[in-house]
């Protein structure tokens, strides 16, 4: 029961047997790196009279394979956070039966350990096999069980590393800081931990060492050890934190609310417009589904500048920075454009989809209204992108490229949410969703070309200009490309008759809600 | 004056409600009963227009409300049956969000939103999130958010579910009160005996069909029954309750 259980997220489809999550979650760990291998020997036949060449090829694969399993056992274990530590339904059920507290925690901890056992064998078994017999295959005889277990140790030891220690730092946060604080905390830490997760890349000169399978399954031993202490000596606390309920919640957030409301009265105007922002910035803000996914586009921003950025830093490139630069100039358009699409798609993801009678019995007049709201939300998501852009490019390059930047970046950021919500018909969270709608496998190309025509080509556009001149002109025409696009909303919202709220017909879906 | 003709919803042929008629008056206030799976909340969904009747129509003063859903919307206040609410918003977010739908401006939302907190005994619980609350304090939330914008009609939908006793009197006085004010109201409950002391007229449902619609007093005397809990045994109970109790006993005991 305990193993089904950790399944059971907020991020994980609704209503799907828990064996058939975990098989669809086994599968789709075990197909890159059972594939992987394979695919990969297409280039080692190219490579095979090259041995310097051969090795650090495979030396790299190999680096990169244990890279992307960390990072994916990093994704599982925020999935499965909400399922590790007992919540007031298990407390509630579980807590009233003539069963030792012992037995319990055994139980748990039999779960979380069969789940890494999992884990470790979709991701890693198949994948060190691959390598050994692609060793044996192009760098000679001998050295298949080595080569093997080599790998399969350092990946082992790794996703130990990430697995547990996301559970022993979860753990501690929940112990040491106190309920009401690790509430608070958790947005934080989850967010960051996201982030986080998409950065490993950085660590691939770590990785790339020859030390890595001697330590990885140290650090990971370590690691389960500490984890599983920690879960054993506080399941007793969690127990009663859960029961209790924390008081973290009644704690007011006067700058957090005010930001939001500040953010919907700048971007919506009539009442049911900043209604429907405020309460889409809530919803992301405080929906762990929500957030995370958000996050990921965030992590995924955070990556792509520092792959821009980082190189400058660390190689003291300091006078690099002294002039405004594409590199530099794009880094808030890439968050804005992630941020955007990344809410924009999360709009369509519905948020406790059984509360949208509320919406659905007090829809404003014209619904108009709570379209604009939709965009407001958009809008919004961009300005602390402005802000940032703003700062950064006033400290480095003085008051008048940062106004004109920070110009810059709003003009193009209200350009997107204009049009990320043409044909928007729906209130956000609040419309039911059937997975497959996605149009991402057929027109990433397109959508690949747009990202890089709105953030480098245009900080590349907007960097030509402030040297040559010529950049109010642009500011001056983007301001009127934003217009046209806020027009061409607006009449598109106009003529949208009643809001949706399911997105298959209606009748079948009615037929499985019938009650009386 | 809020009428239903002829409301039936089939589910894949199966009925859910059968030819539903009642008239509501202004300053009237009509009861709906009847056993689990009877069909009460359908056809309240059907009134609050959040399902379409399959045959039958809803008219507002004579004129169907498919014909202006929006501006029906507008009139209507609706305590659902189950509080289904954006659990990670707190009372007054969710009141405020409500009353934006409803475009009230944010002063006088921001005056009524404190004086529900206060009335309701809320104010010490208002920057929780409403997951934290009892299911009593989440429907002090929904009737809060019906009478937010004075709505003309009022469909309550199980509202006394989780609520105290003194809350629960408070919820009859308001009703009465309501209704004394020109609103009609539609109030759905199991509880007999607040139907029987807030309703104006009754309507009895039991598989799927009416087998019961007049005033309370009309019903007591016409089938010479002291009360409406004994009118209600009458015509919808098949099974001596007293029989399936020891029957329940008799399963526990095995």
């Amino acid at each position: 029961m305990f193993f089904g259980r950790l399944f059971e997220s907020d991020l994980m489809p609704a209503g799907s047997p828990q064996i058939q999550l975990v098989v669809w979650v086994i599968a789709f760990l075990a197909a890159p790196s059972t594939l992987a291998p394979i695919l990969l020997s297409k280039k080692y036949v190219w490579l095979v009279n090259d041995t310097q060449a051969l090795h650090g090829s495979m030396e790299a694969d190999r680096t990169m394979a244990l890279m992307l399993s960390m990072i994916a056992t990093g994704l599982i274990t925020l999935v499965i956070w909400e399922g590790v530590f007992p919540d007031r339904r298990d407390g509630r059920i579980l807590g009233v039966l003539p069963v030792r507290l012992r037995t319990f925690v055994i139980a748990r901890l039999t779960a979380l350990m069969a789940l890494f056992a999992l884990l470790v064998i979709a991701m890693t078994a198949l994948s060190s096999v691959s390598f050994g017999l692609i060793n044996v295959t192009f760098a000679g005889p001998g050295g298949f069980f080595s080569r093997t277990l080599s790998h399969f140790a350092a990946a082992a030891g790794l996703e130990a590393s990430v697995f547990f220690g996301i559970i022993a730092l979860q753990c501690a946060l929940l112990n040491t800081v106190g309920a009401a604080v690790a509430q608070r905390l958790a947005v934080l830490l989850q967010v960051s931990m996201v982030v986080g997760v998409l950065q490993m890349p950085l660590l691939l000169p770590l990785l790339s060492t020859p030390q890595v399978p001697a330590w990885a399954p140290l650090i990971g031993l370590g690691m389960s050890v500490t984890a599983l202490a920690l879960y054993g000596a506080s399941y007793r606390r969690m127990t009663r934190l859960a029961l209790e309920g924390t008081g973290a919640s009644t704690v007011r957030r006067p700058v957090l609310q005010r930001l939001v409301t500040l953010a919907a009265s700048i971007t919506a105007f009539s009442p049911p417009a900043r209604g429907v922002c405020v309460f889409s910035l809530r919803t992301v803000v405080r929906s762990r589904r929500h957030r995370m996914i958000l996050a990921g586009w965030v992590g995924l921003a955070f990556a792509i500048i520092a792959a821009a950025v980082m190189p400058l830093l660390v190689g003291a490139r300091w006078n690099e920075l002294q002039s405004p630069r594409p590199s530099l100039l794009a880094a808030p358009l890439v968050f804005i454009a992630l941020t955007l699409a990344g809410m924009r798609m999360l709009f369509a993801i519905p948020s406790d989809i059984r509360a949208n009678w509320t919406v659905k019995t007090q829809q404003p007049v014209p619904v108009r209204q709570a379209l604009d709201g939709a965009a407001a939300a958009l809008m919004a998501c961009a300005i602390p992108s402005v802000l940032l852009a703003w700062g950064t490019a006033t400290v480095l390059w003085g008051v008048r490229v940062g106004a004109i930047h920070a110009v810059f970046c709003a003009c193009l950021g209200f350009l997107l949410a204009q049009v990320l919500a043409i044909g928007l018909d729906k209130v956000p969270f609040t419309c039911t969703y059937a997975p497959g709608k996605a149009r991402f496998v057929k027109l990433w190309p397109v959508y690949l070309t747009a990202f890089s025509f709105y953030t480098y080509t245009m900080a590349s556009l907007e960097a030509e200009l402030l040297r040559r001149g010529g950049i109010y002109k642009a500011l001056g025409v983007l301001i009127v490309l934003g217009a046209v696009a806020a027009y061409v909303r607006y009449r598109r919202a106009a003529e949208v008759p009643d809001l949706r709220f399911e997105s298959e017909p209606l009748e079948t879906l009615t037929v499985l809600t019938v009650h009386s | 004056m809020l009428e239903a003709r002829g409301l039936s919803k089939f589910y894949a042929g199966i009925p859910a409600v059968k030819d539903v008629n009642f008239r509501l008056e202004r300053g009237g206030v009509l009861g709906l009963l009847g056993p689990n799976g009877s069909g009460k909340s359908t056809t309240v969904s059907m009134v609050t227009t959040l399902i379409e009747p399959t045959v039958g129509q809803v008219l507002l003063d004579g004129v169907s409300v498919s014909l202006d859903l929006l501006g029906y919307k507008t009139r209507i206040g609706y305590v659902p049956e189950e509080a289904h609410l954006y659990t990670y918003l707190t009372g007054p977010e969710y009141l405020e969000f409500v009353g934006q739908l409803r475009g009230l401006r944010q002063r006088v939302l921001n005056e009524k939103i404190a004086s529900f907190m206060h009335i309701f005994n809320l104010e010490d619980d208002r920057y929780a999130p409403m997951s934290a609350y009892s299911k009593g304090m989440r429907q002090k939330i929904l009737i809060s958010a019906a009478l937010l914008h004075d709505p003309e009609i009022i469909v309550l939908d199980e509202p006394g579910s989780g609520l105290d006793v003194t809350s629960s009197l408070v919820l009859r006085s308001l009703v009465q009160q309501l209704a004394a004010a020109g609103k009609m109201v539609i109030y759905s409950s199991h509880v007999l005996e607040s139907v029987e002391k807030v309703a104006t007229d009754v309507l009895i449902l039991h598989d799927s069909q009416v087998v019961a619609h007049d005033s309370v007093f009309r019903l007591r005397e016409l089938m010479a029954l002291p009360s409406l809990e004994q009118v209600f045994k009458k015509v919808v109970l098949a099974a001596d309750v007293d029989e399936v109790a020891r029957d329940l006993v008799g399963v526990m005991k095995l």
